[in-house]
């Protein structure tokens, strides 16, 4: 039996702007209606702070600085809602500053680092050559 | 002042995890072990790594008083020589440690669906594969029962649904077949929303002389 992977499918959602992180609480998802009530209060509440607010609440894991706003899932299933979930908070904060939005897959890091082999191994093979 | 070092625990930029993967491997979790749930957190294992940098002193010393656990993330721009320069001076604290997931999740198919009828023990559902964009579309009638009972308020013709299938593996090794069913969540029409919509229509109403 193959081992479930999960850090394979890890994806997050970046955005680089100025925000409130404190206002980014379950309960205020919750009450915006962006997740569930019993995700919001089975939340796992690591820092709500006027500098960072981190949390997981089942599927989600959210972390905001001032300058940050990162949500991620390891999930598989909820590629989509974490999508839905990003569109949806800023739909709310329509008035917050944001510069750049990234969407980040590790499976974009096997590519890359298998490209980098590749190109170490042409290198190699080179140097060997008279 | 000394600058201690963390990979962003959200394992959120590119940079972050193939710094991760290049980690020395004191810092590494064992090459053969298998991801499930006791190991996933890898990525967040390397707290010595990144760099988190406070704005400035007198914030920082307003955290560290808060909480041990208050931290500031560094942006990963923030890494480069002038951008730390911009931080010198600055009191350097570490992110703390993102829980993982408690569970490991094997995805083997995925739909999005729009449902179409709703009845008082079934709905129907019109599904585009996720897993195989080039798929047909497919219609499906699935009892009410597999809606969670916090999503049932959602379930109405028009609402968008996604549809998994599965394996999940809970940390004490157990595999189970999963079936999930998540509807769509948007931001709730607020009173102010609906006052103002109410408020545009009258006036598109008055312009059109349809009043």
């Amino acid at each position: 039996m193959s081992a479930l992977k999960n850090l394979d499918d890890l994806v997050s959602i970046v955005l680089v702007g100025n925000f409130n992180p404190a206002i980014f609480q379950p309960t205020w998802l919750a009450s915006k209606g962006l997740i569930r009530e019993s995700e919001a209060t089975s939340a796992s509440i690591e820092v709500i702070h006027p500098e960072i607010a981190q949390f997981r609440a089942g599927w989600l894991h959210l972390a905001v600085t001032t300058t940050k706003f990162v949500a991620s899932t390891s999930d598989p299933a909820h590629r989509a809602p974490l999508r839905d979930l990003v569109m949806g908070i800023f739909e709310l904060l329509d008035q917050t500053p944001t510069s750049c939005i990234r969407e980040d897959w590790d499976r974009v890091i096997d590519e890359a680092q298998a490209a980098i082999e590749t190109l170490v191994g042409h290198v190699n093979d080179r140097k060997g050559q008279p | 002042m000394a600058a201690a070092v963390s990979i962003a625990p959200s394992g959120a930029n590119r940079r972050d995890l193939v710094t991760a993967r290049n980690a020395p491997a004191a810092l590494k979790p064992e090459a053969e072990a298998p991801l499930t749930p006791s190991n996933k957190d890898l990525h967040f294992r390397s707290e010595d790594l990144g760099v988190l940098v406070a704005a400035d002193a007198q914030r920082q010393d307003s955290l560290a008083n808060a909480s041990a656990t208050h931290a500031l993330l560094l942006a990963p721009e923030a890494t480069t020589s002038s951008q730390t320069e911009a931080h010198a001076g600055s009191r350097v604290v570490l992110m703390p440690k993102a829980s993982p997931l408690s569970y490991a999740f094997e995805m083997r198919q995925q739909w999005e669906g729009v449902v179409t009828r709703v009845a008082s023990d079934e709905f129907s559902v019109v599904l585009r594969d996720l897993t195989d964009r080039s798929g047909p579309e497919l219609e499906a009638v699935l009892p009410l029962e597999e809606v969670s009972e916090e999503d049932l308020p959602l379930l109405c013709e028009g609402a968008v649904l996604y549809w998994t299938i599965g394996y999940e593996q809970t940390q004490t090794g157990q595999r189970k077949r999963v079936s999930i069913i998540r509807l769509r969540r948007l931001p709730a029409w607020t009173r102010s929303d609906l006052e103002r919509v109410r408020k545009r229509a009258d006036e598109l109403s008055e312009l059109f002389g349809n009043g």
